[in-house]
């Protein structure tokens, strides 16, 4: 089922009453939504206190809960342990017994379909997409000439030009760029989660700093959707900043409508159908990972 | 698509009020909110996630007392016109997928 996102931005007291949460502000309440009825929520002002009892109950319906740091950026996630899958230990040891070729062809797979959003994006935007869809084809298993890296740095200047540099420091596209990278991130380790597997077993990501190498890995080919939102956002306007207008067109993307095999349906939905056919080619390393498809992108 | 429930139930004896006060508290919990004195609403984000809730009210029905169940489309929820004495009023907005506070 599609859930509800819900971002709050403004010093508000967030606490439960009858499994409903109550958002207050200025001491009065302002909103009040079911748990159950949440799928992502983003908690992004210094002055928000919630309640353990609030915090909690995301927790045991699978809400994805984000924490924004001073630059309004997503900085972490709270994902459940438990019960969030009833075969979670056994799903957990099949994921840490997947041996390194199945990861490799699912790696390569996953920075095929990169590399081709990347040349859809481009396509759309009617800039030439001949070196990406070259790039394409040629990825090989575990990608070891790092082709992934050189798709990059070619579909950057193609898409920004060529002053421009990927930064996670820095301000304007960039920080749009972050902050959409991250919500999307978010919704892949929520859906990974609610699969059962662990968020920080990776396919290619291995960081020992990184709780959601997983999330990293999967998400890859939704990047460049967001490149897309932010370079529509850029077009507008080029005074960019994490404001209601962008952060509007950027969270819209998770309930856009996608195709995946012959269905049409809500991004957030299809990240369960893909996460579940990740888990099969993982368990009977069969390695067969398809994507689904930004309607947007493709009419 | 939203969920109207409106229940009139017995309150003569402590077994009634209980099984009142039982009743309203799980309506609550499923995520209604009050509309009225003994009409509660809930809004739903599909005809099958409506279906689920209306199971649920099926399930917990109170052993006296009467409870109809409504269930009407966003459009036809929207066309409900409200009065505060002779004020008219505006009716609940439907949640919104996306909403910033």
């Amino acid at each position: 089922m599609i859930k509800r996102i819900v971002d709050v931005s403004e010093p508000s007291y967030l606490h439960l009453a009858h499994k409903q949460l109550i958002i207050e502000q200025k001491g009065e309440a302002v909103g009040q939504i079911p748990i159950e009825d949440l799928g992502v929520l983003i908690l992004q002002n210094p002055a928000i206190v919630a309640t353990q009892a609030a915090l909690l109950a995301c927790q045991q319906n699978n809400v994805a809960v984000v924490l924004c740091d001073q630059r309004h950026l997503p900085y972490s996630v709270l994902l459940p342990l438990t019960e969030a899958n009833s075969l979670h230990s056994k799903i957990i040891r099949q994921q840490i017994a997947v041996n390194l070729p199945t990861r490799k062809r699912l790696w390569q797979q996953i920075v095929r379909q990169k590399i081709a959003a990347q040349a859809i994006v481009l396509k759309r935007l009617n800039k030439n997409t001949v070196a990406l869809e070259r790039l394409a084809a040629q990825v090989k298993s575990g990608d070891g000439d790092n082709l992934e890296a050189q798709a990059a740095q070619k579909y950057w200047r193609l898409l920004f030009g060529d002053q421009f540099r990927r930064d996670s420091e820095a301000a304007g596209i960039n920080s749009l760029l972050n902050y959409g990278y991250a919500i999307m991130r978010a919704l892949v380790a929520r859906a990974i989660v609610a699969s059962g597997l662990h968020p920080a077993l990776g396919v290619n990501h291995s960081s020992q700093y990184d709780g959601l190498c997983l999330a990293d890995d999967l998400m890859e080919p939704f990047r460049p959707w967001i490149d897309y939102q932010v370079y529509r956002l850029a077009e507008e306007s080029a005074d960019l900043a994490i404001d209601k207008r962008s952060k509007v067109a950027l969270l819209n993307l998770l309930s856009e409508p996608v195709i995946f095999g012959k269905q049409t349906l809500p991004l957030m939905v299809a990240c369960h159908y893909l996460l579940a056919d990740f888990k099969r080619a993982y368990a009977d390393r069969s390695a067969k990972l398809e994507y689904p498809r930004w309607t947007v992108l493709e009419p | 698509m939203w969920v109207i429930v409106l229940f009139d139930l017995p309150t003569e004896t402590h077994e009634d009020r209980k099984r009142y006060t039982d009743f309203r508290g799980f309506l609550l919990d499923d995520g209604y909110t009050m509309m009225q004195y003994s009409v509660y609403m809930r809004h739903c984000a599909s005809d099958e996630n409506a279906e689920v809730h209306v199971k649920r009210v099926k399930a917990k029905l109170p052993a006296d007392g009467e409870v109809r169940i409504v269930k009407i489309t966003d459009k036809q929820f929207g066309k409900i016109e409200v009065f505060y004495g002779p004020k008219p009023q505006p009716i609940e907005r439907t949640p919104e997928q996306l909403a910033l506070f």
